[in-house]
């Protein structure tokens, strides 16, 4: 069977066992979060109650979206400065069997903001960075609440649309409690169990050493005492040669993190080889799990907004369209990395796929995935928001590192994060409308709702938000000469290096295209500041949207209403999406990736 | 001095994020 036939093969089964589970899913949220009695709340139901008692909390009132808004950001900059605390005290704490020293105070502020933002953008290597307390006190916590906050902003905005002359949006209180104890607390217990069933970690142990049968040499990058790589006259990064013949096993609560890590579309490793890691990801067994675990909430997350807007076709529309620009950008990344380096083949190399080699490029890539389930796991985890990764992306082709590149740059909308991926796609719905409203001109709606000055404004702001993040942090990156010294690989992919770095950080993605040394005080904060601004600015605008949708009265549907529930209005919102991500990123892509891809094929000729 | 300059800065994202739920909120009048 052909490579290419494998990889459809496998798509084809991934994205159909997901679109089993969207529907059931999708009706389990629309019941959990408007509170239709069902099993789950009825279990639930003291328990809830009992936290609405404890934190003060009247779970009946209806929230204006400034009020929402505010409890959002206070509950989220308070969860910050717990994390913060966390690391910086982590010394002094318990459950720290390697003594790791409080981390520095820089890349404290840089992981607080990264899980907090659902980013989960890692600066540190957790392994040799992070005790159990803060993985699990403060990391594993925040995987769970920061993927609550995106499903509470995507519920908020639903109802904005299914709402008419209201004032109110929801509870946050309640949508965040609701979405973690019905929906996420229990997919990771199952998916914990089901982890460590199949080989993933889970102890508490201190770290073992082992002897190795081999004594191992190897080259160790040279470091300044700020961290930043050194580097010889032609900017080419130095190293040192080492030997040893001890592997320090890690060890760890992992399975347990794991678990929520996919769910949340969090993506922050519990080691630094993230989930290349055989204690994270042992098996293609497991990785097909994780997989599907990234996908499963924002798939099902679009059936919950066509039944809380009372029309499910609205939510298949908006399913397909995550679909197919999701699609081809996987298949694209499968075929450039399958093909292989034209100037490794030009030196005689066999890069052709066999029963004995899976051909291509497979450098940075696990034998036990091989290249169809690393790039699909590319595309997987930069499509949501998750950022966890199973190959290392600095090794991917220039076009295949396109790829994750390019599906951040869209927005995490293929199909996005936990409720950001949903909330992020109904903003492009409304610039949808209001173009096709230019053009026929007609006043735009969508959903009942008419879209109007205010929105298009809100909607501006939350499009251009994230760009302007990436663009500014990407060019003080290059500008400043604390920027340049952490990249190890000058020219075009060091600049590559820095663009994925301010896009995986504003659009809240999180993975790493690893070779740029970030761990400075330059990039924690420029990074930190992307991050926090790419989640928190958005968001308001999409809570100003579902306010002000709110309050308004609903338009009956008459000859002129333009269907959205059909392929012309899937063409327009994928058109609109497109339009945004290349007209803002293509000169950037062109600089970064697009000019490596030719060097490259210069050199193989 | 170091955690202080951390944390002010992390209160100041916070404090231009609210100004902004405050003008968002004037720019539309609504609710």
């Amino acid at each position: 069977m052909s490579p290419t036939l494998l990889f459809v093969l496998l798509l084809l089964v991934f994205l159909a066992l997901l679109l089993l589970a969207t529907r059931p899913l999708g009706n389990y949220i629309a019941q959990v979060m408007e509170g239709r009695p069902n099993f789950a709340l009825k279990l639930g139901g003291p328990l809830e109650a009992a936290l609405y008692r404890l934190c003060g909390v009247d779970s009946r009132r209806d929230m204006p979206w400034r009020e929402y808004a505010i409890a959002l950001l206070a509950f989220n900059v308070l969860g910050a400065l717990i994390v913060y605390a966390l690391q910086r005290l982590q010394a002094y704490l318990p459950l720290n069997p390697q003594h790791f020293a409080g981390v520095s105070p820089d890349s404290s502020f840089n992981t607080a903001v990264s899980f907090v933002t659902n980013t989960n953008w890692q600066g540190y290597a957790g392994e040799s960075t992070m005790g159990y307390l803060v993985q699990m006190a403060g990391l594993a916590v925040q995987n769970f609440l920061s993927a609550a906050t995106g499903i509470a902003v995507a519920i908020a905005l639903v109802r904005g649309f299914a709402r008419h002359n209201a004032s109110g949006i929801g509870n946050f209180w309640v949508d965040v409690t609701r979405s973690t104890l019905y929906l996420l607390l229990p997919l990771a217990v199952v998916l914990a169990l089901a982890l460590a069933g199949a080989g993933v970690i889970q102890n508490l142990d201190g770290y073992r050493d082992a002897t190795t049968l081999e004594k191992l040499t190897y080259q160790n990058p040279r470091t300044d005492a700020a961290g930043n790589p050194l580097k010889d006259a032609q900017g080419n990064a130095l190293t040192e040669t080492a030997t040893t013949q001890t592997q320090t096993l890690p060890m760890g609560p992992v399975a347990s993190q794991e678990a929520i890590k996919e769910l949340g579309t969090n993506g922050g490793g519990f080691f630094n080889a993230n989930s290349a890691h055989p204690f994270e990801n042992p098996t293609p067994l497991t990785n097909g799990l994780e997989l599907l675990a990234m996908f499963l909430i924002s798939f099902a997350l679009t059936y919950t907004f066509g039944k809380l807007v009372g029309d499910v076709r609205q939510g298949w529309v908006v399913l397909a369209s995550m679909i197919i620009l999701f699609v081809p950008l996987a298949l694209l990344g499968f075929e450039i990395e399958q093909h292989g380096n034209p100037a490794i083949t030009a030196q005689g190399v066999d890069a052709a796929p066999s029963a004995l080699q899976a051909g291509g490029n497979m450098e940075g890539k696990e034998t036990r995935f091989g290249i169809a389930a690393s790039t699909l796991w590319t595309a997987v985890c930069t499509g949501t928001s998750t950022g966890a990764v199973n190959s290392a992306h600095d090794s991917l082709m220039p076009l295949g590192g396109f790829v994750p590149l390019f599906l951040m740059q869209l927005g995490e909308v293929a199909p996005g994060g936990v409720g950001t991926g949903l909330y992020s796609i109904l903003m492009f719905a409304i610039l949808g409308v209001f173009i096709a409203g230019l053009m026929i001109g007609r006043t735009p709606e969508y959903l009942g709702k008419k879209i109007e000055s205010l929105e298009m404004k809100l909607a501006s702001i939350f499009i251009l938000t994230t760009p302007f993040a990436v663009l500014i942090g990407t060019a003080l990156g290059v500008v400043t000469a604390a920027g340049r010294a952490g990249i190890a690989n000058p020219g075009p992919h060091g600049f590559s290096e820095i663009l994925y770095a301010f896009t995986t950080a504003a659009n809240n993605n999180g993975s790493a295209f690893a070779g740029l040394s970030a761990n400075t005080p330059f990039y924690n904060v420029a990074t930190g500041i992307a991050m926090y601004v790419g989640r928190f600015w958005p968001i308001v605008a999409a809570l100003a949207i579902a306010g002000s949708l709110a309050a308004k009265k609903r338009v009956p549907v008459t000859e002129g209403t333009m269907p959205t529930h059909g392929p012309l209005f899937i063409a327009l919102l994928i058109g609109s999406i497109l339009l945004i991500g290349v007209l803002t990123y293509v000169p950037a892509l062109a600089l970064g990736p697009v000019v490596e891809h030719f060097m490259l094929g210069g050199a193989a000729h | 001095m170091t955690d202080l300059w951390y944390l002010l800065l992390l209160i100041a994202l916070y404090a231009i994020t609210h100004a902004l739920v405050v003008g968002l909120g004037r720019l539309g009048g609504s609710p």
